[in-house]
């Protein structure tokens, strides 16, 4: 589920009430002591959704009954430990639809390589948001509307390059990214969970040549970018 | 050899048990239809929307993974395992057959158990395994279809075949498992997308409209009866 930067937390210019800054700051600090231990646990294979309040403020080192001053529940924390990697990966990926008119498959590549590294990073953490989504409709909402946000970005880059003249024109900018978007999130989760993103060179190569040839081939004349090795 | 009587009693439970999976399958429909995941509904809540009791569920299902395990089974006896459409083809499709043969795709019936497939499979071992196979005999298909291509010289020599359709398959499968299930229009637009990608990533630069590369054997163009 890569997205944007939701303007639910950005908003400095809103009037908030007197504390209201500084409990952000305590939320903040908790979710960043929280997550390298979280990541830990779930590395070992603990599903997110079994672990309870009490195992979650135990390791951000709160008692349970601070956790539900800064949290509404373990959605709630989910949802603030992974902003700043779906952020992370929508920046990554927007690139995917601004290669310039002479752009190249390499550099193409290196986008790609950028979101497997940014995806492998925070891999635990995404899985769990794709479980927890399944039985949680309040953390469903909230990705699928930031998805849904983060494709508004991605069509309008698309629609960008086709008037440019740098990738194919007849293509349906928001359902075209929508696709490649989410075909890459499935893609990526079911290699982090049969281990191969270990060792992903391929993977790497094969999805830039599909992204490459759906978006950019049509408008590359085979020959001249260094494509054809590849497409 | 079990007496007569056994086996008959055996295969009356097998009736009873397939009418019972039927039963909740439709249960299912109507969750899915109404944007409610497998993973969300008890055994309890299931059987009701069935009229059934949870006692009867218990009487054929070890738990709600037996059961998607058996509807999996049913989708693949239901939807043939023979490949799909364009991939059994020996050359390049042009752009409107492929697009007619995503069309056709013979899992749609089945997108409300696909759905609970892929959701269940995200927590328990059996379920991902099924759904993997399951998944996986899609991606072989295509990869096979890559390979004919390659060697053909109707789909680029260098593309890797099990990497691409991997990929490709991935995107199927999710349109297809989508909670709620996408409208009529919804759909068709997916077609038309799909095809766009398909056609672009695996033909486009041999068959398109700017002719075949120097030194490729031409795609014949004309279509041919489909293969049943």
């Amino acid at each position: 589920m890569w997205t944007m930067p939701g303007d639910q937390h950005a908003s400095t210019t809103r009037l908030e009430p007197p504390g209201q800054r500084s409990r952000d700051e305590r939320r903040h600090a908790i979710v960043a002591r929280l997550a390298p231990a979280l990541e830990d646990l779930l590395d070992e294979g603990a599903v997110y959704s079994d672990l309870s309040v009490a195992a979650l403020s135990g390791a951000a080192g709160i008692s349970r009954s601070r956790f539900y001053v800064y949290f509404e529940d373990t959605g709630d924390l989910l949802r603030a430990l992974t902003e700043d990697a779906i952020v992370e990966l929508f920046d990554a990926t927007l690139a995917w639809w601004a290669l310039p008119q002479d752009g190249t498959w390499e550099q193409l590549r290196t986008v790609t390589e950028r979101i497997f590294a940014t995806y492998r990073r925070h891999r635990h953490l995404l899985r769990a948001v794709e479980q927890v989504a399944t039985h949680d409709s309040a953390v469903r909402q909230y990705f699928s509307t930031l998805f849904e946000s983060g494709l508004e970005g991605y069509a309008a880059e698309l629609a960008e390059g086709q008037t440019r003249g740098s990738l194919d024109p007849t293509l349906e900018s928001h359902r075209t990214a929508e696709l490649l978007a989410s075909m890459t999130q499935s893609g990526l989760y079911e290699l982090t969970a049969t281990g191969q993103l270990d060792n992903p060179g391929r993977w790497i190569d094969s999805l830039t040549t599909i992204v490459w040839n759906t978006l950019y081939a049509p408008t590359h004349e085979p020959g001249q970018d260094g494509a054809p090795d590849h497409a | 050899m079990a007496p007569p009587t056994t086996r008959s009693k055996q295969s009356d439970r097998e009736t009873r048990r397939a009418a019972t999976r039927d039963k909740l399958r439709r249960a299912l429909q109507g969750f899915h239809e109404a944007g409610i995941h497998y993973t969300e509904v008890s055994v309890e809540k299931l059987s009701a929307a069935a009229d059934l009791t949870r006692t009867t569920f218990y009487v054929y299902f070890d738990d709600k993974v037996d059961l998607l395990v058996a509807w999996l089974e049913d989708v693949r006896a239901a939807a043939g395992s023979a490949p799909s459409g364009w991939t059994v083809r020996d050359r390049a499709p042009s752009r409107a057959q492929l697009r007619q043969d995503v069309a056709d795709a013979r899992y749609r019936p089945h997108t409300a158990v696909l759905a609970a497939a892929r959701d269940t499979a995200l927590f328990e071992l059996r379920a991902d395994a099924a759904y993997r196979a399951f998944v996986r005999s899609s991606i072989d298909d295509l990869a096979d279809h890559i390979e004919r291509g390659r060697h053909g010289g109707w789909i680029h020599p260098d593309l890797p075949a099990i990497e691409v359709a991997t990929w490709l398959a991935s995107i199927v499968h999710r349109t297809l498992s989508a909670t709620p299930p996408l409208d009529e229009d919804a759909y068709m637009d997916r077609i038309d997308d799909y095809t766009d990608i398909l056609w672009n990533t695996l033909y486009r630069g041999l068959a398109g409209p700017g002719g075949s590369a120097p030194g490729v054997v031409q795609i014949p163009t004309q279509s041919r009866p489909r293969p049943k």
